[in-house]
Parts: structure tokens; sequence; C-alpha cells
């Protein structure tokens, strides 16, 4: 797709360059905006397929089918969870703001773009995607507080969350920004207000808009479009909906100087969206036991906090760390009987 | 961080050690911020989150600090930065000569320049002081320590902390509580920067944050609705009253300043944070177009960075001037073993 889209056309004009901080240079678009769907797909079954070449030696290769998981049961476990994180989010206390559900949603996405769940698995991500969001997004509450919103042993969470937070900022390549919709959505309302005088009344498209974006979410649109396109998106949904016409406002108005080819590849961008939003097949809740008992055979239990050899690796990380500490303090105390010994010229 | 190998400790900084290390591959030398999570309840500090947060997404600028890589290294994490050799409050204490006007000049560019990126892509570093703009062996200054920074929104319906800033660069806004604020906070420290540039000490040299307020009154003025609309709204205002104070010409303030750089210094220096010359206009002041032309890097001054700097550099303002005399002297039991007995 071409870079220009992003950059220029789709920008609501009375915003580019004030509220929205230049999504044009973002590590958004140079890293985690892919191609399609059929991309997402590859990237995954590779990830998938890594993992089984590493963990396959101890298996029969007609087991194997039955022994991993298949790429698709990876997709409808990570859909799974993160129709729990939605919910958990939405039921966070205190409230928690829209755009830091949709950025941990993002980490979550983006993190089982590379690997498998079987290395890692997706409640432990999900918590902790939730937990660094929060964070970066400025929605401050400390762990006690995050983990209060829990049932079950929340001394157990908040250490399964503290213990991957390092490893899901160094999987996602240290990029915390995420460009969300829902802003974008916001400066289309403006823009509509100020702008356009073919809709009475703008508000009213709200309602309709936000569902879609809801909707998105269980979508891979935010690994996919840019949010201003998917803003226009839930905004034109809307209208269609509400049956009113701002055919006029996106050739007349948003577009406008736009050149022919540009204008039908955003119209095309539009339409992709709608169609992946609207035809999202429904979870299936009734395979996800199945799923979870295999995965709890297969999963790397390197990455399993409730196993030994992932106690034993920590435990063995703190105890090499303790010694480096105790050899320095050591070196250091050497040194210093040296220094001594020197001025007291002995 | 098997690609470096470490050369020495540079010192301590907010959240963690800083170490001075070689990248083997590329022989470039960096700068080696190691956080330690072991014993921090909350995991990641909101101050390194940020600081990963504002560099990842800009493009290198010449007057930003690089963020080169992290990495985890165990229960830390590893932010490697180039390295730079020393800073402005440095630069300030050490050197033997004033700066003379082009020096100040070609400081005041730089800085300019690197605030004026920082505020295009929407990033306010609330922390903009002496020590945080670094100095690098090529004389250049890059403004670094993002720990503060924060991604700013023009629908302004976020409350930010208003502790913070080092106090004596912090806008008066923020001294009297408010919790709305916009990248005018920066500007004020660049305007305090700048006179402390011009003066050699700085301006508004508060030892709390009530002496704080009186200090920036005294040279402002006391403030009033009238040339500060919107003032009496501020959570704290009702809680300190000054007596009235008239402004004090800045002619009197920075008495060997010229009459362009007097005039810059009045844009930064005003109560209303937007009224406040911006970063992007301030470089187009007749200030640095009139002779003496800003100087070229290389002739600007370099100080060595002298051991042990950074744990210096932060007790440096901590003097207390209440403390009991026996408190400050040296206890000669203590020194005895250590002194070398003639022959």
């Amino acid at each position: 797709m071409s870079l220009f889209l992003h950059l220029y056309v789709i920008t609501p004009p009375t915003l580019s360059g004030i509220i929205t901080s230049m999504f044009s240079t973002s590590s958004q678009l140079k890293y985690w905006t892919f191609n399609g769907e059929t991309e997402l797909a590859e990237l995954r079954k590779e990830a998938n397929q890594r993992f089984i070449q590493e963990h396959e030696s101890s298996i029969s290769i007609e087991k194997q089918a039955k022994y991993f998981l298949t790429p698709g049961e990876e997709k409808l476990l990570i859909r799974h969870f993160e129709f729990i994180l939605r919910e958990f989010c939405v039921r966070f206390l205190p409230p928690m703001p829209k755009y830091v559900l949709g950025t941990a949603l993002t980490y979550f996405k983006r993190f089982y773009v590379h690997n498998s769940v079987m290395d890692y698995h997706p409640r432990d991500i999900m918590l902790t995607s939730v937990y660094l969001a929060s964070k970066v997004e400025e929605f401050n509450v400390n762990i006690s507080q995050f983990v209060g919103n829990l049932k079950g042993d929340r001394d157990k969470f908040a250490s399964i969350i503290l213990g991957f937070e390092l490893l899901l900022m160094d999987k996602l390549h240290y990029h915390l920004t995420v460009h969300n919709p829902f802003r974008p959505l916001e400066g289309f309302f403006i823009d509509l207000k100020t702008k356009f005088k073919g809709v009475e009344d703008v508000e009213k498209l709200r309602k309709g808009a936000e569902e879609f974006l809801d909707k998105s979410l269980a979508t891979d649109a935010c690994l996919l479009f840019s949010p201003s396109q998917l803003a226009l998106a839930a905004v034109l949904s809307s209208g269609t909906k509400e049956s009113m016409n701002l055919e006029s406002y996106v050739t007349g108005v948003l577009l406008k100087g736009a050149n022919e080819d540009e204008m039908r590849k955003t119209v095309y961008q539009i339409k992709r969206i709608r169609y992946i939003v609207k035809n999202q097949e429904p979870l299936q809740r009734d395979q996800i036991g199945h799923i979870q008992k295999k995965l709890e055979q297969c999963r790397n239990q390197e990455n399993n906090p409730e196993s030994e050899i992932y106690k034993r690796k920590l435990d063995e990380m703190f105890e090499e760390e303790e010694e480096l500490q105790s050899k320095k303090r050591a070196r250091m105390e050497e040194a210093q009987k040296k220094e001594e010994q020197l001025l007291l010229g002995k | 961080m098997d690609q470096y190998v470490i050369l020495e400790t540079i010192g301590e900084g907010a959240h963690g050690i800083v170490k001075k290390a070689k990248h083997i591959e590329s022989g470039e030398v960096v700068a080696l911020k190691k956080v330690s999570l072991r014993k921090l309840d909350d995991g990641i500090p909101n101050t390194a989150l940020r600081e990963i947060k504002a560099l990842q997404e800009i493009e290198d600028n010449p007057y930003v600090v690089k963020l080169r890589e992290v990495f985890p290294q165990g229960s830390s994490l590893v932010l490697v930065f180039e390295y730079m050799l020393s800073d402005l409050s440095e630069v300030i204490r050490n050197t033997e000569k004033p700066l003379t006007e082009a020096q100040v000049k070609s400081y005041m560019l730089m800085l300019l320049k690197g605030v004026a990126f920082c505020h295009e892509n929407n990033i306010m570093h609330r922390d903009l002081k002496p020590a945080n703009l670094l100095i690098s062996s090529t004389g250049h200054l890059k403004i670094a320590d993002f720990g503060l920074a924060r991604v700013f929104q023009n629908k302004g319906n976020r409350l930010y902390s208003h502790q913070v800033a080092t106090r004596w660069y912090r806008a008066p806004e923020l001294l009297y509580g408010a919790r709305k604020y916009d990248e005018g906070v920066d500007l004020w420290a660049v305007g305090c920067i700048f006179g402390e540039l011009l003066n050699y000490s700085p301006l508004f040299p508060g030892d709390n944050d009530i002496k704080q307020l009186c200090c920036v009154q005294r040279v402002l003025g006391t403030p009033s609705e009238k040339v500060w609309p919107g003032m009496s709204e501020l959570p704290d205002y009702n809680k300190i009253t000054f007596p009235e104070n008239p402004p004090l010409p800045f002619e009197e303030v920075v008495p060997d300043a010229s009459t362009e750089a007097v005039d810059l210094l009045k844009r930064f220096l005003v109560y209303p944070s937007k009224d406040r010359i911006s970063a992007k206009e301030a470089l187009l002041h007749p200030y640095f177009f009139t002779e003496p032309l800003p100087a070229h890097h290389s002739e600007l001054p370099i100080p060595q960075r002298s051991q042990r700097g950074l744990q210096r550099r932060q007790n440096a303002h901590e003097y207390k001037l209440d403390a009991p005399l026996e408190k400050t002297l040296i206890d000669p039991d203590l020194l005895a073993p250590h002194v070398v007995k003639a022959k």
C-alpha cells in the first residue's frame, strides 16, 4: 500500500500536525503495519513451525499433529484470550480509558505475530499487555491495585506479570507507542461539524462509529490499517446505518485535490476494512477447552511460571546476579585494602 | 551485553548505574544506563518507559541524544545511549574563561533546535536544565534525560503531575500546582537556562517551592489576573499571597547582556504560558543574526568529565546552610588511620 495514503489523504485536515503525533514516522507504520491477512497468517504459521521444530525431537512425526497445536488452533485460542482481555479492561476498576484497552490489545496481537502460544501462554501475555499498556498510557495503577481486579491468587498473578514485563517489551522491540483510532475518530467529528454542511446532526454518527471500532478490535485490523483509515471506515459505516450520505464529504472535503488513483485506493481500503469487520468469524468456545488441554501438554515449560524448570531458571538468574554483586563487592574491598596499605606505607 | 566492553562507571542516575562502554563491533563509545528491576515493586519504572517511548518514535536529530538500543540483561533493563563527555552545568561551572557572547548564542541555538524538534513531535521534556543538556566531544549540545517526557495532545483534557522539573527551572504555573499545562513549561526552562548562561549563575535559585515563587516574583513582579489571565484558578493560588512587588527591568537582571539578548530573554520569561515565544519562532530572533554571530562548535569549550562527576553534580546544589557547624567539620579520628606518618 502506498505510504502516501497513510500520510496525507486520510489524515483529517483540521488535525494534521496538531493532534496526530506523527503516524507517518511512527514505529507502528514502519514495523507493525502488515500487507494483508495472508502475510499475517504466513508469519503466524512460521512461528508455529519454529516452535514445533525446536521441540519435536521427543515425538514421532505421526504424533506431532495430535500433540502440538496447529496454526488454526493457535488462532482460535488467541482470539479467545483477546475476548477475555477486552472484557477484563471493560470491567476494570477504576474505569479504564478506551485507548489503554486499544494499546493493550495491540501489544497482545503484535506479540503473537512472531511468537507461538505454545512458547508463551496467552493468559500470561494478556495480563502483562494490559499492565504495560496502563503504564505506557499513563493510566496509573500500581501492581496491587491491578491484580485486585483479578480473582484467585493475586500474588501469583503479580509475579507472573512482573516476570513477563521485560520479555513482552523486548518482543515488541521496545516500540511502545500505539496509535489508536479513537482520536482520529474525534477528529473526523470535528471536521464534519466545521467543514461539511451535508449533515445536520453529526453526533448521531457517534454511537454507530464507536460500535464499529469496538467490533474492529476483534479483528486484525489494527495490524493492517492506519488508525485514521479505521476511523473513517467507522464514520462511513455509521453513516450508512443512519442513512446519511457522506460521499460528498469524502470526495469534496476530505480528499479534495487528490487524484483519481488516490481516491480509488482510499475507497478500496475502506471497503476492505468494512468487509473484515463485518465478516469476522464467531469465537468457537466449544473448542477452547480441548485446545487448552492440548496446550498444557505441549507448551514450553521453561516459560511456564508454575513449572519447576521456570522457577529454577529464575533462581539461577538471581543467584548469578547475587554472585556477581558479591564478587564486585569483594573486588572493591580488595582494591580499598590495597590502597590503604599503599597509603600507610606497609 | 556481549557486544559491549565496560570501560568505567560514569555515575549513578535516578534509576540505576550509568557506565561508559565500547561497542566491540563498531568501536563506538556508548553510555549504558542499567535499570535494575529486582527491587522495584511495580516493575519497569515509568521514567524508563517514557524515555523509551519518546526516543523510539522520533527520528535522529543532532540536538537530541540518541537511544541506540534497549535490551534486557537478567532482571535488568539496559538503555544504550551515545556517549557524551560532559554537560552544560559543568561547562558553566568549570570553564576557566567566561563564555563569550558568540558561545552563548551557539548553545542557545542548539538548545532551541532540539526543543523545537521535540515540540514538533509533540513531546514535552518537562525537565530541561543545564545538567540534562549533554555536551559531546565535538562540542555539540544534545538534550537528554527524557524520563519525565510526555507525549502531549492538544485536546488538553489529561491531567499531568505538577511535581515535574527541577525547581529552579520550574515554570510558575507548576509552582502554583497546575495540572493542565503545555510545552510552555519547557520554554520557561529555556529562558532560565538562557539567563544562567548570560549571568553565570542561576536566575531563580529558590531553595524551596515558596522561595522559588518569591525569586520569580522579585524579577517578574507580583502576578495579577490582568497580566496572567486564569491564574486565580490555579490550584495553589489561594494558598500563598505575596506583597505587591513591581517587576524588575530585565536590563538589571542580566546587566552584561546585549539588547537583543535581553529582548529574547523577556519573551521566554512571561507568566502566561501561551505568550512565551515558541522554540521555532525564537530561532528567527534577531539575537542570532546580529554580531557576534553564534560560534562554530569547534570554538566551544569541552570540559573533561571529572571522575565521579555525576555523583557530585547531583549533590552540587544540596549544601545545607543551616546545618550545625560541627557537622560540617571533619573528625580527625576518622582521618587518623589514613594519615601517613612522617618517619
